[in-house]
């Protein structure tokens, strides 16, 4: 999805001073201020932050206790009169989805990545600060009080460029996160749920499932694998098949995300999945549940594949224990039966043992969380002061 | 399996050959093998008549409540049997009634011997069947229960495990009354040695992300130093 495309397919309207308007928000006091000194970091008045940024939604765990998640979207009115009934100067979230008729919708992250480092011109401006926007809510939502520092990891794709990693620290330091590091996602779930060897673990996100293989080190690129057919692909296979079955039905790919969520099955036909539609102009109900349940049964082989070059190529001696140790984490995750349809899928494979992680939706922010709060303290200091 | 050697026709040996040869089964040694069994124990005919012996003395003090038998007949009963089983064996004579099978054999050449040996042998075999099947329903049951007490203690100890964890990350570090933002204590599980380098590695990655975007900068002309915050 081009994230510059305006619902109505028009150009993009003037760029919205959100520098500025990033400026004063709510700030640690290391950002307020660029001239002024660092902060003096004391152990006990530091905020950490674990933060999954994902194409579809992001989540930030803090160790004040919070838990949030956020749709990774970003909106500006389109002009004065939508921006007097919004009453915000830029909306975020789910509140995007409602509105979207009135504002520019800017999705700022695509399979993974910020999108920014990739476009130029007003695009890229536009893209940059819609990260910008995201990252300093995603702050917020971690509840800092006022001159504490902020310390984060952020989770970023496993198969990240080095570009999108140094894009993803400059959004953050620019957002008032003190000291940043950037840590592959799927790692950072291994690390939630201490699978650090002989393990695998994949991250089903909307962009992209990263599968990860875990040998007690940090995972190189061998050990890594990105399927892009994800969460997206398979909202956009769901409104393939329903657009063919009911071709006279009107609805938005967002009318098929929620679709899927509530209905999601791989293996389990059982519930019919049932959504009441537009069908010229009359609310209808349909039966969509062999649409979804085959869109969503595609990801399997690619994922099962993604195990098996991740197996193959590991130490014969330990291919065994790595195959019983699959751990699931995500929001595609929580897809009805997907553990033992990975399963089966497996059996061509040799077989192995599937593992969902608890809280999917939040793995990796807590994972995230947890590198932080572990990492020595001079460790920060030093990447604070760079 | 018993070994047994060619004995005079019509004696008490010769009838209880004939015995085991009608009441056994003649298999290869190989076909055991191919059923899985491994060993075969040799017993002499002294050897399994002996053991006949100590199971009837086993049965007869089992089952001599039951008896409707004089005092003095049960007494000497109890005796005999007690006195097999304890391998001193005593030469009292039985009462008449009790030894009126092998008197009635002696008078009568009609008397099918094998025929009731072959019915002892068998209400033995089913006695010793029926208890082997009680015992191992016994040991299975135990087992079962076992299995679901300790399936039970894994449940509540996961649990356990799972709530102590959550509760770790909602409690700011250090404790209940730690200020929120104290560091974790270093682990001491045995992962930690791993983490501890993973998060030296993790560190080391990011420094070089800085150093080579410091590097690019500087390169870009985009200014003499590094960017610092």
């Amino acid at each position: 999805m081009n994230p510059m495309v305006k619902p109505d397919g028009k150009k993009a309207d003037a760029q919205p001073d959100v520098n500025a308007a990033a400026l004063k928000a709510p700030r640690s006091s290391a950002n307020v201020d660029e001239n002024r000194p660092a902060p003096e970091v004391v152990g006990t008045d530091t905020l950490y932050l674990g933060i999954d940024l994902g194409t579809s939604r992001s989540a930030v765990a803090a160790n004040n206790g919070t838990r949030d998640m956020i749709a990774s979207v970003v909106g500006w009115p389109k002009d004065n009169i939508a921006a007097k009934v919004l009453g915000q100067r830029v909306v975020l979230g789910e509140a995007v989805l409602k509105n979207r008729l009135a504002l520019d919708v800017v999705w700022p992250l695509a399979d993974g990545n910020l999108i920014y480092s990739d476009l130029s011109g007003e695009d890229r401006e536009r893209a940059r600060s819609a990260a910008l926007e995201l990252l300093i809510q995603l702050r917020k939502m971690g509840r800092p009080t006022i001159g504490q520092a902020i310390y984060a990891v952020i989770g970023a794709p496993a198969e990240a460029t080095k570009e999108n990693k140094q894009s993803i620290i400059e959004i953050a330091r620019d957002a008032g996160i003190d000291s940043v590091m950037v840590v592959s996602e799927p790692f950072a779930v291994a690390y939630a749920v201490d699978a650090l060897e002989d393990a695998i673990v994949i991250d089903i996100g909307a962009g992209t499932i990263d599968l990860c293989r875990m040998s007690g080190t940090l995972p190189t690129p061998e050990d890594q694998v990105t399927v892009f057919k994800a969460g997206n692909f398979i909202d956009e296979e769901i409104a393939k098949r329903v657009r063919k079955k009911f071709p006279d039905a009107q609805f938005s790919i967002n009318m098929i995300k929620t679709a899927k969520e509530r209905f999601s099955a791989v293996v389990d036909q059982s519930e019919r999945a049932l959504v009441t539609f537009p069908v010229d102009g009359v609310p209808t109900e349909l039966d969509i549940t062999d649409e979804v349940h085959q869109a969503v049964s595609l990801i399997i082989p690619e994922l099962v594949e993604g195990i098996r070059k991740l197996v193959s190529t590991f130490d014969p001696e330990f291919q065994d224990r790595i195959r019983s140790r699959v751990y699931v984490s995500g929001g595609g995750s929580q897809i009805y039966g997907l553990r033992d349809a990975i399963k089966n899928g497996m059996k061509k494979i040799g077989g192995g043992n599937v593992f969902l992680v608890e809280e999917p939706a939040f793995s990796g922010a807590n994972g995230a969380l947890k590198l932080a709060q572990e990492m020595p303290v001079r460790y920060w200091e030093k990447l604070r002061d760079l | 399996m018993i070994a047994g050697t060619p004995t005079p026709a019509g004696s008490n040996e010769a009838r209880a050959s004939a015995l085991m040869a009608e009441a056994g089964e003649l298999r290869p040694v190989a076909d055991l093998g191919s059923r899985g069994i491994r060993q075969v124990r040799l017993l002499s005919q002294s050897q399994f008549e002996t053991a006949v012996r100590d199971a009837v003395a086993r049965e007869v003090l089992a089952y001599l409540g039951d008896l409707d038998l004089p005092r003095e007949r049960r007494q000497i009963l109890e005796e005999r049997a007690l006195a097999r089983l304890s391998g001193d064996p005593v030469e009292r004579p039985l009462p008449a009634e009790v030894a009126a099978p092998a008197t009635l054999a002696s008078a009568d050449p009609s008397f099918d011997f094998v025929a009731m040996e072959r019915r002892l042998v068998d209400e033995i075999g089913r006695l010793v069947a029926q208890n082997w099947r009680a015992e191992l329903e016994t040991t299975r049951d135990t087992h079962s229960t076992q299995i679901t007490g300790l399936e039970r203690r894994i449940d509540s100890l996961m649990r356990a495990l799972d709530q102590v964890e959550r509760l770790m990350d909602r409690v700011p570090a250090g404790g209940i009354a730690a200020p929120i933002g104290s560091n974790i204590p270093p682990s001491t599980g045995p992962l930690s040695g791993i983490k501890n380098e993973l998060l030296e590695q993790l560190f080391q990655a990011n420094l070089a992300l800085r150093e080579l975007e410091a590097g690019e900068e500087l390169s870009n002309g985009d200014g003499p130093e590094p960017e610092r915050r």
